[in-house]
């Protein structure tokens, strides 16, 4: 357990500076544990975000699951809470497709990734929360496993002693690129657990290819495509055509995105990858398979004898300007485009 | 089935025409062929299409029931018309040897208009039987339309201060619901414009779960139109009563939905505020059955410093008003009109029927005013411990009324009524049972436009039945498909959903043209050949009309 005095932790470096958010590396003297602080400031004008993460914290101190990211405490000291999470090594997701694996993760550690994330699920969903912002960016890694994170979307069926067969009402997520279809139709029928599927499926869009599905897409498109059951898909020897435009010409005028564009053409993804993102993607919630079934999907008998560390370790090598990055993490983890909202979101980066 | 069009407009319409259609005249039944053009008139068919289309044309099997007379008279009356008449007429005459297409003139509504002035001065109205096969509709063109960042979308209610549109926010893509007032209505109210700033300061400063909330006020200073954007609702309490089969509901339902309001009232007087206009009208639910007080056109705010919840005026709805504003007193006591208002409006929810009732408003004011209200003897059978709370509700005498704190405190509010049978639902919106976004169709017309174009905008009676059939079996296929799915899944096996299935899908969304563009979509393309959202080419709203 850690304490609640300030003094017991030396912080030793920040990852992150904001308005309403800071980020730090700290050392636990007591138990002499690494762990990560997020410190928040009480002095906001507006209370929606403060409700929101107590919200948040009383949801994830609920949880006790391997695979899903722990507060090890919070407390608070003059006007900041400071909550404590155990250090994850590799950072999140999103960090990695940033300075790694810009193409996209390979396939195998997708796989090591979604074994945990649904491990994680399955949990959540039996104790009748949704999470409702499944993205790589609230997934965090570790030398030997993945987390989820960022619960302050999540959601309980229970309200009031009373369970609901369903729950209403659209996430308060600034990007809703990785909402289900029934979450943003807004209707009578409203959403269940299965949201987070086929938000799993947009996230293993987004971790092979390198790139968010609907990046940059008006988001009224994007509703009404997904409305309509289009769907992204995984991009590869099989899929990469639909890069091309009207005329059959590459469309991408600059060298990096050729060469992007190269890979995807060369690579082959394997059937089971396609159809299990299909099955996440699947427009109707109900034909949508469960975490649970899910897990037992064939695209995950390639996670026997493979760890994280292993996939990570072999690509970093070929990409040696990383270890020089390592120290002005401050930088790489606050890319321009980060909103206010992202400022909460974790930003562990450091490769021992 | 059969549509009848007043002949007036048919017969404008053969005027117009330029040409006679001539081709396949074999098939004539009555030996005249006649071309005709009932355009702009919107013909109720109840359950065959929507209801946002319109009749454009008919043009053959044209029973023609006018006398001869009669058509001599129009004749004389557009003179100027004469020439293109005579040579209308002389086709007519020689019969079908003449091989032309057929050719029709699209009257707009400016045409019709003037056409309408010119033949009102007959008097002669009569009608015309027209064949319902010979109908063509036309889909309503959904043209986008934008205010601020919000997407406007069909109409939800229209009162006497403007209409309520369902609205959708570009940005983070929330259902809204938006209700427009224009100065030239407002000033048409009695005291229109000052209620509806009070009401604008007054929901600026609320925030409860069970009050509607104000999301943004626009101004639109050119069309001299406001705007105010509230939460998204999909229906209120009153329509429910009156589509429920005996304009009531389950006692337990009731039950939830008075709490509710208790709650919300609760916070309103915490806030100085009184409603004034209580009544089941003005309670709305949003999708997740959360009610909302709406509705704060005659509301109140107490002055910060006064002594007590004096109020001087009263402008709810009579049926629901306490006897101290029957009976015109001078001031009265505030919070107590809104216990006595949700009395009436408990009651009427598990009675369907109002406490005090009257040929006319007169009437009903002095039967309110007349005496004590005694709870019937039915009520107590019903439940004993209901009619007392509706009876301390509805005390005549202010001070004797119940306050929040002691309904919070009563036998009926602290129990948990059995459910009995299913609740009564809230009716559909233009027949969609989902209460999916009307914005979706507009949205759709934007991104998808030159898609849609292509294909066909005018369809017959025919083509409608065809297109029920299709829907039919398309249901059927999905429910194959389910089962399908799920032995599939038994034994391992997933197939992609079937373009049956995305057909069925689209089905919902009751555009057919679009139904047809997922069909060719899902049978052409293969399962990993989806395009690419972001690949699509898209004109950028920033284009398109802001309001």
């Amino acid at each position: 357990m850690c304490s609640n005095s300030l003094t017991d932790y030396q912080f030793t470096k920040a990852f992150k500076h904001g308005k309403f958010c800071s980020v730090y590396k700290a050392n636990c003297t007591v138990n002499n544990r690494v762990i990560v602080v997020k410190k928040y400031s009480l002095e906001v004008e507006d209370d929606v975000e403060l409700k929101r993460l107590f919200a948040e914290i009383q949801c994830c101190r609920q949880f006790n699951h391997p695979n899903i990211n722990k507060i090890l405490n919070s407390f608070i000291v003059d006007t900041d809470v400071y909550v404590l999470h155990p250090y994850m090594c590799f950072g999140t997701c999103q960090l990695l497709l940033k300075s790694i694996f810009k193409n996209g993760f390979p396939e195998a550690l997708i796989a090591l990734i979604f074994k945990d994330v649904l491990a994680a699920l399955l949990y959540i969903h039996s104790n009748d929360f949704v999470h409702g912002s499944v993205r790589a960016l609230h997934i965090l890694l570790d030398s030997n496993k993945a987390v989820l994170s960022n619960f302050h979307e999540s959601r309980s069926f229970i309200k009031h002693g009373k369970k609901k067969p369903v729950l209403h009402g659209i996430s308060h997520e600034k990007n809703l690129n990785w909402a289900a279809p029934e979450v943003l139709d807004q209707n009578v029928h409203g959403f269940t657990e299965k949201s987070d599927i086929y938000s799993v499926g947009i996230t293993a869009c987004e971790l092979a290819n390198g790139i968010q599905p609907y990046f940059e897409t008006q988001p009224t498109l994007m509703y009404t495509e997904k409305i309509r059951g289009n769907v992204p898909s995984l991009l590869d020897r099989s899929t990469y055509t639909m890069l091309l435009d009207d005329q059959g010409k590459v469309p991408f005028e600059n060298a990096t995105s050729r060469r992007t564009y190269d890979i995807f053409s060369q690579r082959v993804l394997s059937d089971d990858f396609h159809q299990f993102v299909e099955i996440c993607l699947n427009r109707s919630a109900e034909n949508r398979w469960s975490a649970k079934k899910l897990m037992t999907h064939a695209f995950f008998k390639q996670c026997r004898h493979a760890s994280i560390t292993d996939h990570i370790k072999k690509c970093r090598s070929d990409v040696d300007t990383i270890s020089t990055r390592e120290d002005d993490g401050v930088e790489i983890i606050a890319p321009p485009d980060d909103h206010a909202q992202e400022c909460r979101e974790d930003v562990q980066w450091n490769f021992e | 089935m059969t549509v009848t069009v007043t002949s007036t407009h048919v017969m404008e319409a053969q005027a117009k025409a330029t040409h006679l259609q001539s081709g396949g005249g074999g098939e004539q039944q009555h030996g005249s062929t006649k071309s005709l053009d009932v355009a702009g008139r919107d013909v109720d068919l109840s359950g065959a299409a929507d209801d946002d289309m319109t009749v454009l044309l008919t043009n053959k099997n044209y029973h023609f029931e006018a006398t001869s007379d009669i058509e001599d008279a129009f004749v004389e009356l557009n003179g100027g018309k004469d020439a293109e008449l005579d040579a209308a007429a002389a086709p007519l005459a020689s019969g079908n040897h003449q091989i032309e297409h057929p050719q029709v003139t699209w009257l707009d509504d400016d045409a019709i208009d003037a056409l309408d002035r010119v033949t009102l001065d007959i008097g002669n109205m009569f009608f015309n039987r027209v064949d319902s096969q010979d109908i063509i509709y036309q889909q309503k063109k959904k043209n986008i339309k934008m205010v601020g960042k919000y997407v406007m979308g069909d109409v939800l209610g229209e009162g006497s201060y403007g209409k309520v549109k369902e609205a959708m926010n570009s940005e983070n893509l929330s259902r809204l619901a938006v209700k427009i007032l224009t100065k030239r209505k407002l000033r048409r109210i009695p005291n229109g414009e000052q209620n509806v700033t009070r009401e604008i300061h007054l929901l600026k400063q609320l925030k409860h779960q069970n009050v509607v909330q104000l999301v943004d006020v626009m101004y639109n200073e050119e069309k001299q139109k406001m705007y105010l954007v509230m939460e998204y609702c999909i229906g209120g309490l009153q329509e429910m009563l009156d589509h429920a089969p005996e304009k009531k509901m389950p006692l337990y339902q009731a039950h939830g939905y008075f709490r509710q309001l208790v709650n919300g009232l609760e916070y309103l007087h915490s806030c100085r505020v009184i409603h004034k206009d209580i009544k089941p009208g003005n309670l709305l639910l949003t999708l997740d059955q959360t009610l909302k007080v709406s509705d704060f056109g005659v509301a109140e705010q107490l002055d910060m410093f006064a002594p007590d919840d004096t109020c001087t005026t009263g402008q709810g709805s009579p049926a629901f008003q306490p006897p101290e504003i029957a009976n015109g007193h001078e001031t009265f006591a505030g919070f107590k009109v809104d216990i006595w208002s949700s009395g009436v409006t408990l009651y009427n929810l598990v009675t369907g029927l109002y406490p005090f009732e009257g040929d006319n408003i007169y009437r009903l004011l002095e039967n309110i005013g007349r005496s004590q209200w005694i709870a019937p003897d039915w009520l107590y059978e019903l439940d004993e411990s209901l009619a007392k709370l509706i009876l301390g509700m509805l005390q005549a005498d202010p001070s004797a009324r119940l306050s929040l704190q002691q309904i919070r405190k009563d036998a009926w509010f602290l129990s948990a009524p059995a459910e009995t049978g299913p609740p009564i639902p809230i009716p559909p919106l233009k027949g969609d049972k989902y209460g999916r976004s009307t914005v979706l169709p507009y949205l759709e017309a934007y991104h998808y436009g030159n898609e849609q174009d292509q294909e066909d905008v005018y369809f017959t009676e025919h083509d409608v039945n065809q297109e029920l059939a299709r829907r039919a079996a398309s249901a059927a296929a999905e429910i194959r498909a389910t089962k399908s799915a799920a032995a599939n899944a038994a034994c391992h096996l997933y197939e992609p959903s079937t373009s049956a299935e995305a057909g069925a899908e689209a089905m919902l969304n009751g555009s057919r043209d679009e139904t047809v563009a997922i069909k060719k979509k899902g049978s052409g393309l293969k399962r990993r050949a989806k395009k690419l959202a972001s690949c699509i080419s898209v004109r950028k709203l920033s284009h398109c009309r802001t309001s």
